[in-house]
């Protein structure tokens, strides 16, 4: 996956004050932490992350963090761990990264992307994803930007399981017998029974208030 | 009408409506949902009302989640009755909802009639609420 640069400073101000202010002057407080780094609070442009949420991979980019330091322009490899977004109006409030080492395996969280149109689906079928992202164990360089999953294969009530992908060089971290998508048969498909209530004029009101409740 | 099966016990306090939903506020099965502006008890009779006209629009198509359950029983006394003698009748059912909540998800539908679908079920609810759909930020107030 290729990484994108984000600017950053140390943020010296810290508490939920600070914080606020910094929101109202256009920045988004940040953590950077991860294996033999200190801790560090920063702040980084809410523009500029934005976009990176905006793109493909979406929360689950690769950011390569320039942070000004005294000493000079320092850069990390970094994942995003966490952002958290306001319940109501889903502004970003936070973002937690984690720091990498490029050579070594690294735990991370990858969107999904489903490619093709299912052969239950063509039946009248309904494509369910269960799956919206998977937890992989992988290096930097092999790791996808999207993990595309082809579903063309999968029939009416059949499911597609963790144990049926492989990525080369990764390794998934889930239940082999975790579902991923399944298609599922419309609740309204069944032709005996609708041919059943419109014989019957008087039953159909509480047929369909029953068939209603389930 | 949704309620719980069995209670450990009858009646509750009314308790406050503080804060935001700070769990249940992302999309958890489907690809759009509603979500709640205001804070509110909905109750059964509303939820179900708005899973009614979901799936009436819908025809049946898609499939539907309703994320809140009515667990918190609402008691009210009887009319022309005097102060005291204790609290009233357990009356109907009630679920708590802060802004935030994902109140209901559809997926298997196309983007238009699932907002279509989320328009006439939230005019079955006593709040405002906003039409969310996956990988998108902000959303449409409906």
């Amino acid at each position: 996956m290729r990484s994108v640069p984000l600017a950053a400073e140390i943020r010296q101000e810290k508490g939920s004050r600070a914080s606020r202010r910094m929101r109202r002057e256009g920045f988004i407080p940040a953590v950077l932490y991860g294996e033999g780094i200190e801790p560090m609070p920063l702040k980084i442009f809410k523009q500029e992350f934005s976009k990176i949420m905006h793109s493909r991979a979406g929360e689950h980019s690769m950011v390569e963090l320039v942070v000004k330091t005294p000493e000079g322009e320092k850069r990390y490899l970094s994942v995003i761990k966490e952002v958290q977004h306001d319940p109501v109006t889903d502004f970003i409030i936070h973002a937690d990264f984690e720091y990498v080492h490029p050579d070594k395996p690294v735990h991370m969280v990858l969107p999904v992307e489903f490619v093709g149109t299912p052969e239950g689906v063509k039946a009248g079928g309904i494509f369910t994803p269960h799956l919206h992202e998977l937890e992989v164990v992988c290096k930097v360089a092999d790791a996808p930007e999207v993990i595309e999953i082809d579903v063309s294969g999968i029939g009416l009530g059949e499911s597609l399981h963790i144990k049926d992908i492989s990525i080369p060089n990764v390794e998934i971290h889930h239940d082999p017998e975790e579902t991923v998508a399944s298609v599922v048969k419309p609740r309204g498909l069944e032709v005996a029974e609708t041919a059943e209530e419109e014989e019957q004029p008087e039953e159909q009101k509480e047929a369909e208030k029953e068939s209603e409740k389930e | 009408m949704l309620m719980p099966r069995r209670t450990k016990y009858r009646k509750q306090q009314r308790g406050r409506l503080k804060g935001k939903s700070m769990r249940g506020n992302k999309l958890a099965f489907g690809d759009y949902g509603m979500k709640a502006l205001e804070p509110a008890w909905i109750t059964g009779q509303q939820i179900e009302a708005a899973r009614v006209a979901i799936t009436r629009y819908l025809k049946r198509a898609g499939k539907v989640w309703i994320n809140i359950f009515p667990d918190k029983p609402v008691t009210k006394r009887p009319p022309e009755t005097r102060m005291g003698k204790g609290k009233g009748n357990p009356e109907y059912w009630v679920a708590v909802v802060k802004p935030g909540r994902i109140m209901f998800e559809v997926a298997g539908v196309p983007e238009e009639a699932a907002f279509r679908a989320m328009q006439l079920a939230a005019r079955k609810l006593p709040i405002k609420t906003k039409f969310v759909v996956r990988g998108r930020e902000g959303g449409y107030v409906l």
